[in-house]
């Protein structure tokens, strides 16, 4: 599903130059959950930013589902993230003027889907997600826990092949974060390819295969599970 | 330390030029239009204050005119102690020269010898009292007096009036309208001389003739409170114009009052008070605005700065050192924009003056004084523009700025508001400027009914026996089609002629004129069956109504006289189209009329070698003395000057408020774009495409303009409905002027936000969205 091949991305100031990633290599299957670790600064965000179709390299080769996407105009990148690609992240990033309800329909908004269909499935995902009963309260209103839940549910609403979660429970206490990493683990057994970027050694036992990152670089692949 | 901030605020100003320039400019251009209308409004309500004796003096008017006959000053003084003295004025062009020297075109103040010991206006070689002490005294202004005698003293010489009046040069005054209403003129004459200049020993003595300005002196401590109703009976005993219900008021207008009086004062420039009260509001809103937009700029800047002051909060910085950091910032700002706008006032005073008529020298305007008071003004204007954003910023949680995790939220519906009431006034003041000037097009167009193209004016100033030999050598140029003598033609509306009748008072415009006008004038005229006589009259249709006659009546009855009538005119207006024509009454010349006009119409291709040829022929006839000349059609459109003065006006104060608007409303679309940087990352990550961003920003802000739109229309339509109907002749108020307003208002704020959120669209939703 996704090749990445000598990924390079450099971010330029009129003072300095930083390589942010510095020739990564990196195959993930359908279906996979692949767990990105480092260090701060290892470029982990630098690399779902890229994935998630969110910037372009500077260098390098990436192919989504067998086409060559790197540096696509910020447009096409647009129409190819859509529906297709999900985010989860760190600080649940929903928009606190949305309720709960409106922050979930978003993406299903930009595919310009019905109303009657939009409506279907925003009730249907937050219930899986168990917060429907919250669907009219806003982000201020509820908890990280359930703030987490809300953006999986928003991350999932359209169906993507894949997600990409940024230290989805770095702001969560144990017992939500286990249950985040539970309906992780849940879509992916129904078929969605997930990559986490994680501090978290047992976030990371969730997932099939945990890839590390040092300076821009893959220095070490793990298998975890099969 | 302060040195240190100094360098930091300098280095914020330079790497943020943008906010810079707007927050400045705007700043300047604001202020250096405070600075000329608050000069203006001062210059018109202290326009009489070197007068010593203005609280004693009065001019006299009634409810409809102001002017008098000769003998009514004296009647006055005769009939109530409480007068000290008057004096008559009345202005008049006219010709002075030395003998066999220049010749110059001048505007004269005729004025009795009491004039310069009521009236203040220093005097060179004479005193108040002597000044005009003889009938052919003559005071000459100090640039008419360099320009006749140079650099010779013109002391006891003697000048020539109209080719035939010598008089005496007894005094030197500076130009009295410098330091009074009185309209600029270049000579003051006794008031006496009147009879030599119209060549008529009665004009002194004669009641009839109601053409002259009073003022009265009143004695010290006199109450001048009672006399009017005196006055008033005395009049209706034995001046004709109250005693035939001509008028029915007698006023003592003060002085201070004369300059904004509703009444004309021929000798006067006059100012409608209203303008003077409507520019003050306008010098308070231009500032209020000024000082919230910058308000609102400052705030949204804040983002950039808000690490800075967060930083020096936690090393130990109080709160009110920050506070008086950023104020004495602001204040600063104000300065340096003040100093601007003092040069942008220079630039712009020419055009302000011509605008207003007003004769502001700014050179003589920015005394030591008046520049510290300004400058404690700006201050003051700086120190409240700043305090509110600067509590605002140092009140920030320093920890959360520094984490990252501090959101800022702001009253946006404060910022609404002020927005509204921004564009509200941009789209009255746009749809006041498109009905203005459509108004003054539709006056400056408006066939008047006679022939306005290619003729040409110019005052007779021949005897009558030159007549006929002018007419041949003028008919006998190339392009020269007509020539018409006449006393009265339709550009200065003739003679007044007024009589009871059946007990009414009617009041007809009289015109001489001899047999090439009517073939050049193009009127409409209906003859009647009464045979042709040399006596015989044209009326116009209003005329006929007055007179209750019927349609087509063979005579009509005129004063004590019954006159043949050989037709009936369409009524056409000899004056602007504030009024409807009243009646009037053309009668033929004979050897007794005086024309003072002399028409000419032309024709063909080469009509400025003709006019030259025309000007060269009359300069022979009338011993190349100056002469006023013009055309028809350009005389008709200065009518309006006022109008068009006005709309003017009213434009480039929409263009002022559209800039000061267009400070604001980008301050506002920079603050909630970056209010919104978060949002806009989470929707475009979500599938959202720049186009929809910007759509969604946008909105915000131009549901705005609607509602000031919604606003803005009552108040509009009801100015304007209110300001044409001054005018007898009017065009509609026509929807689609309003709506082409508030488009174009939408289309300027678009252009003005799309700037900041098409830039926010743009931006990368990964630098919006914090990963680690």
């Amino acid at each position: 599903m996704i090749k990445i091949e000598n990924l390079v991305k450099v971010f330029r100031t009129d003072e300095i130059e930083t390589f942010a990633l510095n020739g990564v290599n990196l195959q993930v299957k359908k279906g996979e959950f692949v767990a990105v670790m480092g260090p701060s600064g290892c470029g982990k965000s630098t690399l779902l930013n890229i994935i998630g179709l969110l910037d372009n390299p500077t260098k390098g080769s990436y192919l989504f589902n067998g086409k060559e996407v790197a540096g696509l105009k910020e447009k096409e990148r647009t129409r190819l993230r859509k529906g297709h690609i999900g985010f989860v992240f760190q600080s649940f990033n929903l928009i606190d003027e949305l309720n709960a309800y409106d922050n979930v329909e978003l993406p299903l908004f930009y595919l310009k889907m019905k109303v009657s269909e939009r409506r279907k499935r925003v009730e249907e995902v937050l219930k899986r997600m168990n917060i429907g009963h919250r669907m009219k309260h806003f982000p201020q209103q509820l908890s990280g826990g359930q703030q987490q839940r809300v953006a999986i549910a928003r991350a999932v609403v359209a169906n993507p092949s894949l997600i990409l979660a940024d230290e989805p429970t770095g702001n969560l206490d144990s017992k939500n974060g286990i249950e985040v990493m539970n309906l992780l683990s849940e879509l992916n057994q129904e078929g969605t390819t997930i990559i986490m970027a994680t501090h978290s050694e047992r976030d990371a036992a969730y997932a099939h295969r945990t890839v590390n990152l040092l300076d821009g670089e893959v220095v070490t692949e793990k298998i975890n599970r099969s | 330390m302060w040195g240190k901030n100094l360098k930091l605020f300098i280095k914020h100003l330079a790497n943020n030029k943008l906010y810079t320039f707007i927050t400045v400019f705007g700043f300047a251009i604001s202020l250096s239009v405070v600075i000329l209308l608050s000069f203006y409004i001062k210059n018109e309500l202290t326009v009489n204050k070197s007068q010593e004796k203005r609280d004693r003096i009065y001019r006299l008017s009634t409810e409809k005119f102001g002017d008098f006959s000769p003998p009514v000053g004296q009647w006055v003084q005769n009939g109530f102690p409480e007068i000290e003295s008057y004096t008559r004025t009345y202005t008049n062009g006219g010709i002075i020269s030395r003998e066999n020297g220049k010749k110059l075109k001048t505007d004269l103040l005729l004025a009795d010898s009491t004039f310069f010991t009521i009236f203040t206006f220093p005097l060179t070689g004479a005193t108040p009292q002597t000044a005009l002490k003889t009938v052919h005294s003559i005071v000459l202004t100090r640039a008419m007096a360099r320009k006749l005698f140079g650099d010779e003293s013109p002391l006891g010489k003697r000048v020539m009036l109209n080719m035939e009046i010598p008089c005496t040069v007894t005094a030197i005054v500076d130009d009295i309208s410098k330091t009074s209403a009185f309209k600029k003129v270049d000579a003051v004459i006794n008031f006496r001389c009147i009879e030599d200049m119209w060549n008529n020993n009665d004009v002194l003595s004669n009641s009839g003739i109601c053409s002259f300005g009073l003022y009265f002196l009143v004695k010290p401590n006199a109450d001048i409170t009672g006399i009017e109703p005196k006055v008033l009976k005395m009049f209706k005993k034995d001046f004709w114009i109250y005693k035939n219900g001509f008028v029915k008021e007698v006023r003592f207008v003060p002085l201070s009052q004369t300059h904004f009086y509703k009444i004309v004062f021929r000798e006067l420039r006059q100012t409608d008070k209203t303008l003077i009260i409507v520019l003050f509001a306008i010098v308070v809103i231009i500032l209020f605005l000024a000082i919230i937009n910058y308000i609102n700029l400052s705030i949204a800047q804040s983002g950039m700065r808000i690490k800075e002051i967060a930083v020096k909060k936690l090393l130990g910085s109080s709160k009110s050192l920050l506070i008086t950091q950023q104020v004495i910032e602001t204040v600063m700002v104000c300065i340096l924009a003040f100093f601007i706008a003092v040069v942008f006032a220079f630039l712009l005073q020419p055009v302000f003056n011509s605008l207003f008529s007003a004769r502001i020298d700014l050179r003589n305007e920015f005394t030591p004084a008046v520049v510290t008071i300004a400058i404690l003004l700006i201050s003051i204007t700086g120190i409240v523009s700043g305090i509110i954003p600067a509590v605002f910023i140092t009140g920030l949680n320093a920890i959360g700025v520094i984490k990252g995790t501090f959101k800022r939220k702001s009253k946006k519906r404060y910022s609404v508001i002020l927005i509204g009431f921004q564009y509200v006034v941009v789209i009255v003041l746009l749809i006041s400027t498109a009905f203005l000037m459509r108004q003054t097009r539709f006056m400056q167009n408006y066939n008047p009914g006679f022939n306005t193209k290619n003729i040409i004016w110019m005052t007779s100033l021949i005897e009558t026996s030159q007549e006929s030999g002018l007419r041949n050598r003028l008919l006998s140029l190339p392009g020269v089609k007509r020539v018409s003598f006449v006393a009265g033609s339709p550009i200065d509306g003739g003679n007044n002629n007024s009589f009871l009748y059946k007990g009414k008072p009617v009041s007809f415009q009289a015109f001489v004129v001899d047999s090439s006008f009517f073939p050049m004038m193009h009127m409409k005229i209906t003859p009647t069956a009464t045979a042709y006589s040399k006596q015989g009259v044209w009326i116009n249709r209003k005329a006929v109504k007055e007179l209750e006659l019927d349609s087509l009546p063979g005579f009509v009855p005129f004063g004590e006289s019954k006159l043949p009538l050989l037709g009936v005119i369409d009524n056409f207006n000899y004056r602007s189209l504030h009024e409807k024509p009243g009646p009037v009454i053309i009668r033929q010349s004979d050897e007794n009329t005086n024309p003072w006009s002399i028409l000419v119409e032309v024709e063909g291709k080469n009509l400025v070698s003709t006019v030259d040829k025309i000007r060269e022929t009359y300069s022979d006839f009338n011993g190349g003395l100056p002469f006023d000349y013009g055309f028809f059609d350009e005389t008709i459109k200065n009518w309006y000057q006022n109008e068009k003065r006005t709309s003017a006006i009213v434009g480039y104060f929409a263009l002022l408020s559209i800039i000061i608007s267009v400070m604001g409303i980008f301050a506002m679309s920079l603050f909630f774009t970056q209010q919104k940087t978060k949002e806009i990352g989470i929707r475009k990550v979500n599938g959202a495409t720049v186009s929809e961003i910007v759509l969604m920003l946008n909105k915000d802000f131009i549901k705005w303009v609607f509602v000031s739109f919604v606003v803005a229309v009552p108040i509009a339509w009801f100015a304007m409905h209110r300001w044409l109907q001054n005018f007898a002749y009017r065009i509609e108020l026509s929807w689609w002027v309003f709506l082409l307003a508030g488009i174009a208002v939408s289309f300027i704020a678009l252009l003005t936000v799309s700037l900041q959120t098409f830039r926010a669209a743009r931006r990368n939703p990964v630098e919006a969205l914090r990963y680690e």
